[in-house]
């Protein structure tokens, strides 16, 4: 069955391709500005991957993501394994992040442009902002799970607080830590998208928007698939991070 | 006979929502565990057995009485004490030999000694060939295994082991308590051997391997009565035949059903 | 062991907050100029702001243009929402059920996918033009994976042994799906409907930035383009609120829906 399923699974998606292509435009008849002919989009494709300034928007956008999310990165890592191991810190910080926390990163949108201005600090914010809780709420959980599961056997086998820390609670929270890295990139792309198609001159939100309002309906598409695949490519390098620094995470591990 | 570990009048119990949903997991226990003893502790479910085990560990504080070790009060947990736990908490980011050097890390041993010592007991409880597998690659019996390695790594004078066998195959555990017999020395003349507490809810498993039984009834948690074992050392596979086996299961049996079937209807 | 200490507790959690709320009134005390109050509004002039859009009717509407505002998104909110589970519940099961959708619907789904909703608000634009339809697709298109993706997982992840007692106590496939499967999968799906309410929560702001002419994202973008930064504030405060209400909600529907499931 299996090996079966992959060239059953192109056969489709050429038909469909091809219904696309040849028979919806004798039904839709608004035109290819609103309907991009699969071969519409394969030409703007070409154009967009032959232009300068395709190359310099995914640049600029995957920059300002990882910008913001190395930053959410270091806060949340550090903030997170407090909580996770010091009730003290838990309680002194949980009533703050619980009021931020619904507000979704786009609302912070238009603050963020009064504040910073528009273009890249507003950006790295904005990213780090939507990153940030994700990573936080992970590496707490991932820190306070260890220290249920595995704080006795650690603490009867006679290590000190630094020993404890250092080989039972950064490596138990790790694959915690590396989940919520991964959520948290996630939301930082789908946040800069945003927030460049409101807020910047520059990047793939703003390159869409523009190719939207000059009626480039095949750059639109265009633009859409490079997003999917830029999202795809920055979770997988850090699936590919998690497995290799975690081959145990996921297993029937005890 | 030293006395190793020494229980007097201990209580403990752990407070409800409400006054009415406390729960007295010990009440006046009072027991001698001399050194070298093997001493397993059966009863039933909820019967506090565990709760000893944690308070000798120096995992959970006691709210009457005293607990002494080597005639010291025990505060906290320390080294001196080796635990194995019922789902064998073996560190899933370690190797089988990560987790067996563990403890002698925690004592700052020089890393060459480490692994030496590590080797030696990764190889009495024939893991070599596993030794730079994560746990999640190990069958259940080979946790154990490397379960009791750790546990003994350390040379701990006092092993505490909580239903160590719960969670392993009815056949794999006939073959580890051989193992953890002959782990705890029982080749060896009673000076040289370890201390150990075992829990257990299996009674031929108490009587196949210990010295001393305590038997335990539940709610509140108190001790019944102390049986020693007439059986003789070293133990035989044959034993489990004998009719004094089954006799002293028996009896054992019989001092816990009632507690044992309040244990289910509750 | 944590219980005297509680009481203690709730001082301590209270100290960040209200040291924020300290800062920010003495800051305001301090910046006084022009610029500065554009950047840090002193409270009173947010409390001013809400009360203005909370409280004012609007000569327009007829109604205080908060609750018009807020109204809207949630009408949009609603109809892309349910939308979404009328079309991901009876999907996923389809996919977690049955061979054929599995191999030839799945990995189109699935392909779909990583283009987030927000990529998809400039073809949504072109579609449908500025209003209420793009907003509701966007928080369809947003909901929808979460929910489907759960309902697979939730069907798939119900133990064979379940069915094969159903199976060995005479039941037909329907029954079994109706009584085994679905049950047995909601607990999952309504998780998937949670998180799904919270990425529709992002989507309809999102789309209401530069989508539409009313709703709370479009608030304010207004009011940032008035340089109306209290009014800003309001809004994201209505946005916040209306948001943690909506997860209570979803979290109120997951005891009554599932009593059978204990409680953490």
């Amino acid at each position: 069955m299996a090996p079966m399923r992959w060239p059953r699974r192109t056969l489709l998606v050429l038909i469909l391709l091809a219904v696309w292509q040849w028979v919806v435009p004798h039904i839709v008849t608004t035109g290819p500005a609103f309907f991009p002919l699969p071969a519409d989009v394969a030409d703007g494709f070409t154009s967009l991957l032959g232009s300068a300034r395709f190359w310099r928007s995914v640049v600029t956008s995957v920059g300002r993501v990882l910008a913001g999310f190395t930053v959410a990165t270091a806060i949340g890592v550090v903030l997170g394994i407090a909580i996770g191991v010091a009730p003290r810190v838990e309680a002194f910080v949980d009533l703050t992040i619980e009021m931020l926390r619904p507000l979704p990163a786009m609302a912070w949108i238009p603050i963020a442009i009064l504040w910073f201005g528009v273009g890249d600090v507003s950006s790295v914010f904005l990213v780090a902002l939507g990153a940030f809780f994700p990573i936080v709420l992970n590496a707490a959980a991932g820190a306070r799970t260890t220290a249920r599961d595995y704080g006795k056997a650690a603490l009867t086998s006679g290590a000190g607080p630094w020993l404890r820390f250092r080989r039972v609670t950064l490596p138990g929270a790790l694959p915690w830590v590396l989940l919520g890295c991964r959520v948290g990139l996630g939301v930082g792309w789908m946040v800069i998208v945003s927030a460049e198609m409101v807020g910047a001159q520059s990047g793939l939100g703003f390159l869409i928007m523009e190719a939207r309002s000059f009626a480039r309906i095949d750059w639109v598409v265009a633009c859409m698939i490079v997003i999917g695949l830029i999202g795809i490519g920055l979770d997988s390098t850090l699936e590919r991070v998690q497995r290799r620094a975690a081959p145990w995470w996921g297993r029937v591990a005890a | 006979m030293a006395v190793k570990v020494e229980a007097v009048g201990v209580g403990k119990r752990y407070d409800g929502r409400r006054p009415s949903d406390a729960i007295v997991a010990l009440r006046d226990f009072t027991l001698q565990i001399f050194a070298g003893e093997f001493l397993a502790i059966v009863g039933p479910s909820g019967c506090g057995k565990s709760t000893f085990l944690n308070a000798v560990a120096g995992l959970e504080r006691i709210d009457e009485g005293r607990l002494f070790m080597d005639g010291v009060p025990i505060t906290k947990a320390g080294a001196d004490r080796g635990v194995c736990f019922q789902d064998f908490a073996l560190f899933p980011w370690m190797t089988v030999r990560e987790n067996v050097e563990f403890s002698l890390e925690a004592q700052g041993r020089p890393r060459a000694e480490r692994r030496e010592i590590a080797r030696k007991y990764i190889e009495l409880v024939q893991l070599s060939r596993f030794e730079d597998r994560y746990p999640y690659e190990l069958s259940g019996g080979m946790k154990q295994r490397c379960a009791l390695a750790r546990l003994v790594a350390g040379d701990p004078a006092v092993l505490l082991m909580d239903e160590p066998l719960a969670s392993v195959d009815a056949q794999t555990r006939l073959i580890l308590q051989n193992e953890i017999l002959r782990i705890w020395g029982e080749n060896r003349p009673t000076a040289q051997r370890k201390t150990v507490i075992f829990v257990t809810h299996s009674i031929d498993e108490a009587v196949f391997l210990a010295d001393r039984i305590a038997v335990m009834t539940s709610r509140p948690g108190q001790l019944k009565e102390i049986v020693v074992n007439p059986l003789p050392r070293p133990r035989e596979e044959r034993l489990r035949g004998e009719p004094t086996f089954s006799r002293l299961t028996m009896d054992i049996w019989d001092l816990i059903r009632d507690a044992a079937v309040k244990a289910i209807e509750t | 062991m944590a219980r005297p200490r509680q009481a203690a507790t709730l001082g301590w959690r209270l100290v960040l907050p209200l040291a924020l709320v300290v800062l920010w009134v003495g800051l305001s005390q301090v910046l006084t100029s022009p610029s500065a109050k554009m950047m840090l509004p002193p409270p009173e002039a947010v409390g001013g702001a809400a009360a203005q859009l909370a409280l004012t009717v609007h000569p327009l509407f007829g109604m205080p243009p908060l609750l018009v505002h807020a109204a809207h998104s949630l009408e949009r909110l609603a109809l892309g929402y349910l939308a979404a589970i009328a079309v991901a519940v009876p999907l996923g099961i389809a996919i977690g059920y049955f061979r054929g959708a599995d191999t030839y619907v799945n990995f189109l789904v699935q392909a779909m996918r990583p283009i987030s909703p927000v990529a998809w608000i400039p073809l949504a634009l072109a579609w449908f033009g500025v209003g209420i339809t793009t907003v509701v697709f966007i928080v369809f298109y947003g909901a929808f994976f979460p929910i489907v993706a759960n309902t697979i997982a939730g069907v798939r992840g119900t133990s064979r042994t379940y069915v094969r007692a159903a199976v060995a106590s005479g039941c037909g496939q329907l029954r079994i799906l109706r009584r085994i499967i679905l049950p047995a999968a909601l607990p999952t799906i309504l998780t998937g409907m949670r998180v799904g309410l919270g990425v529709g929560w992002m989507s309809i702001v999102a789309a209401e930035l530069v989508g539409t002419q009313s709703g709370l994202g479009y608030l304010i973008s207004e009011a940032r383009f008035h340089l109306d930064i209290e009014s800003v504030v309001v809004g994201m405060l209505a946005i916040g609120v209306l948001g943690v209400l909506s997860d209570r909600g979803m979290r109120w529907l997951q005891t009554v829906l599932v009593p059978w499931q204990p409680r953490a």
